[in-house]
């Protein structure tokens, strides 16, 4: 299976999705133009990942503002990963913070609710 | 989450389904499993539909806050935390127009450091910013919250204070000069002293700028005269 490599622009995340290690991130902003689009390929890499794999998955996050439409495109993958959690994959989600941003950190907290699988938001010096 | 259930309990959408589904001509219905999918896949959507609603609005209260700040930093002089050049005009001319308005009289405060190139030669630009914090520090502790105070220039400091007369202006110009002279910034090790030279102007229905003039005018009267003292401008009539 591929890996899946986006490099970022002004208001599109970076994404790397590594199939042999199992690690996906997503770093920066996200307000891109088309936020369907964009998550499409994202969104599909990684239904492809649970289907064709039974390697652990590890997602990473450093985004420090979504938009409405990446938000429900990010809400959308965390629930498909929370089912393959359910169903006994191993997943867990990072969220990692800037220390100083405090609605950053309760914002990454929302995207955890109601999701059963490991989800943990970290604070880190200077994160986004 | 209750925030969740209560929604979910208040959407038309939910409730129709479930009651649909509970209906007793659909048991034993061929399509009864895929009805109780689509319900399922609803009720999901819902959910998401819903937490991406509250996330959104985190977002878009941090936005406002970023906007508030930034517009809060736009008005404020960095240095001393003073209003700058441009909140100023915001503000005085609210108050000009309240003053005028109500009859009432307003005056204008410029006040100088002394010699101020002397601190900044002889202990170093930080040092003199240091000087720049302790006058600002004590015009806000010498002034009205009503009173405008700002950084006009490198060195010179406006106050625009409403509800007062030459008078009053002429007590606030003195009181601070010398507050300014009893106290001392230290910086390094040393003590440093400065003075200020204030001029007063009354506004007498003119624009602010010609108030401020006048106030300078006054100021270089102060300067003139040796420093270290407040000069009021009698009004024109």
């Amino acid at each position: 299976m591929d890996n899946l490599i986006i490099e970022a622009s002004t208001s599109s995340p970076r994404v790397r999705l590594d199939a042999e290690s199992g690690i996906a991130e997503f770093g920066g902003e996200s307000y891109p133009e088309n936020a369907f689009d964009f998550y499409e390929p994202i969104s599909l890499w990684f239904r492809r990942f649970i289907a064709e794999s039974s390697a652990a998955l590890r997602l990473q996050i450093r985004l420090s503002y979504l938009n409405t439409s990446s938000t429900k495109c990010l809400v959308d993958i965390l629930d498909e990963l929370d089912e393959a959690y359910g169903k006994g994959r191993d997943v867990r989600v990072s969220w990692y913070c800037d220390r100083r941003n405090e609605r950053a950190q309760e914002s990454a907290q929302e995207f955890g609710e109601d999701i059963d699988m490991p989800f943990e938001v970290l604070l880190e010096e200077g994160a986004s | 989450m209750s925030t969740e259930r209560e929604s979910e309990a208040q959407d038309p959408g939910l409730a129709e389904i479930r009651s649909v589904l509970e209906d007793a001509d659909l048991a034993g219905d061929p399509l009864l499993p895929r009805y109780r999918s689509l319900a399922v896949r609803y009720t999901k959507m819902f959910r998401s539909f819903m937490k991406t609603l509250r996330i959104s609005d985190r977002y878009q209260l941090r936005l406002k806050e970023l906007n508030e700040n930034l517009d809060e930093a736009m008005r404020t002089d960095y240095l001393t935390g003073l209003l700058n050049r441009r909140a100023f005009f915001d503000r005085s001319s609210a108050e000009l127009s309240r003053a005028r308005r109500h009859g009432r009289s307003i005056c204008a405060i410029m006040a100088d450091i002394d010699e101020f190139k002397n601190v900044n030669d002889r202990y170093g630009h930080a040092a003199g910013d240091e000087v720049l914090r302790t006058m600002a520090r004590l015009i806000l502790s010498c002034f009205r919250h009503e009173d405008i105070c700002v950084r006009w220039g490198g060195e010179e400091f406006l106050i625009v204070l409403p509800d007062t007369d030459i008078l009053g202006a002429a007590v606030a110009a003195e009181k601070l000069r010398s507050l300014v002279a009893s106290t001392a910034t230290m910086y390094d090790n040393h003590a440093i002293r400065v003075t200020i030279s204030a001029g007063s102007a009354e506004n007498r229905g003119e624009e602010i700028d010609l108030t401020i003039k006048n106030a300078d005018e006054a100021l270089l009267e102060a300067k003139a005269l040796g420093r270290d003292r407040s000069v009021a401008r009698s009004p024109k009539v």
